[in-house]
């Protein structure tokens, strides 16, 4: 088990904000940290390493990394970390970043199997694309067994394919080596890929922690299927109104009645939702 | 839209698979939905239907497959081109259907007539609970 309970002021884009976390994370979960951008996800990945300041206590199983009387530094934490930018030894190899952490050849060995990357062990990291980039940083990380993986948005510098062949590994190795891991994320497909339980921060407090599908999946009543979305224009046709709404990426149209029309305006932030039985999937 | 409150009075279920019936005016609504983990025989909601979604039938005879069946009375008739918009009367509820302008001919609707409404337990939802 691991409990973390910390606070510290942070001083944000709007103002201060305290982070105030009482987090008990039970060992070999993968935790999904979502919410917005200056939630606070990152300063708690950072107080867990050990590479920021807090108040509080962290206890890891029988070992206090952090109370009133002691802070552990980050090199005794036994963390591994994957940031988004790689952080590779631009001057060594592969092989030599992974032994760099720690002289086991044999774990590095069969890490660099697990990710495919036996082939590509003597080649310096800037010869390597991104993928593979991260995916060395991802094997140094575990090269000292660590207690925690922490990945702070590992994925989001990837394309989508690249990115779905990274989560896959990343599940391989966590079933391999059942690290207890926290992972930042904004990408809801990767949550419910990868993490058992997801948690949500907002203004510095947990605002939801569940499943991934229990937090991540949109519901509004029975309808299972469900989007926020803008209108962009209310149409009539005949005796029927079609809304045009940009949902992410898309437009979509959608019919409503007159009596719907009369309450929706251009420019209102709108929920669009019809129950599970309605959608219907085609390949691309 | 069309809304219509009511009370769960039975929940049917085969793993996440529902097939919930509520009460609404002495008459009996279903509903067929995916897990809804708050529901429960009691809870009082306002059931939505899609205005495209209800068929109407006039001196309906024999058996019908859709779950819900409604009797109403024609209000009010807004043609347009293509389709059309007819206004009924529900126990003192107003619905809406949109059908083909077609099928309004076909059948002689006009208002003042007594009809059955029909819809799919699929096509209804609860779009709040009370």
């Amino acid at each position: 088990m691991i409990h973390i309970d910390i606070q510290k002021m942070l001083h944000g884009s709007s103002g201060q904000m305290l982070l105030g976390v009482d987090l008990k994370i039970k060992q070999g979960d993968f935790v999904a940290l979502a919410g917005r951008s200056g939630s606070g996800k990152t300063t708690l990945l950072r107080i867990l390493a050990g590479l920021e300041s807090a108040s509080g206590e962290i206890k890891v199983g029988d070992e206090i990394w952090q109370d009133k009387l002691t802070c552990k530094s980050v090199q005794k934490r036994g963390i591994g970390f994957v940031f988004q930018d790689y952080a590779l030894f631009a001057n060594m190899s592969v092989i030599e970043n992974l032994l760099f952490v720690q002289k086991d050849k044999a774990l590095a060995k069969h890490l660099l199997e697990l990710t495919e990357l036996e082939e590509l062990q003597d080649r310096l990291p800037s010869t390597l694309s991104g993928g593979q980039q991260q995916r060395v940083s991802l094997c140094r990380a575990l090269m000292n067994r660590p207690k925690i993986l922490l990945m702070d948005e590992p994925l989001s510098a990837l394309d989508p394919f690249m990115r779905a062949k990274l989560q896959q590994e990343i599940l391989i190795l966590h079933k391999e080596f059942q690290t207890t891991t926290i992972m930042v994320s904004h990408d809801p497909s990767e949550m419910y890929r990868l993490a058992n339980r997801v948690v949500v921060l907002e203004n510095g407090k947990i605002i939801q922690d569940g499943s991934a599908k229990d937090v991540l999946l949109k519901t509004s009543g029975s309808q299972k299927f469900s989007f926020e979305g803008e209108i962009l224009d209310i149409k009539k046709i005949d005796v029927i109104y079609v809304a045009i709404i940009s949902i992410g990426q898309q437009i979509v149209e959608v019919v409503v009645s007159e009596n719907e029309a009369k309450n929706l305006h251009v420019e209102q932030i709108v929920r669009v939702g019809t129950k599970a039985f309605a959608p219907t999937i085609s390949s691309r | 839209m069309n809304y219509l409150d009511g009370v769960v009075s039975n929940i049917e279920n085969c793993d996440s698979l529902h097939i919930v019936e509520f009460a609404v005016e002495n008459e009996h609504l279903y509903m067929m939905s995916l897990e809804i983990p708050t529901i429960h025989v009691g809870l009082h909601v306002r059931l939505a239907i899609k205005p495209l979604s209800i068929a109407i039938a006039k001196r309906f005879l024999g058996s019908i497959s859709f779950s819900n069946k409604l009797f109403a009375t024609v209000k009010q008739i807004s043609e347009g081109v293509l389709l059309c918009s007819v206004k009924l009367d529900f126990k003192t509820h107003e619905l809406e259907a949109v059908l083909r302008k077609k099928a309004l001919e076909n059948m002689h609707l006009k208002v003042g007539d007594s009809v059955v409404l029909f819809i799919k337990a699929s096509d209804v939802f609860i779009k709040e609970v009370l």
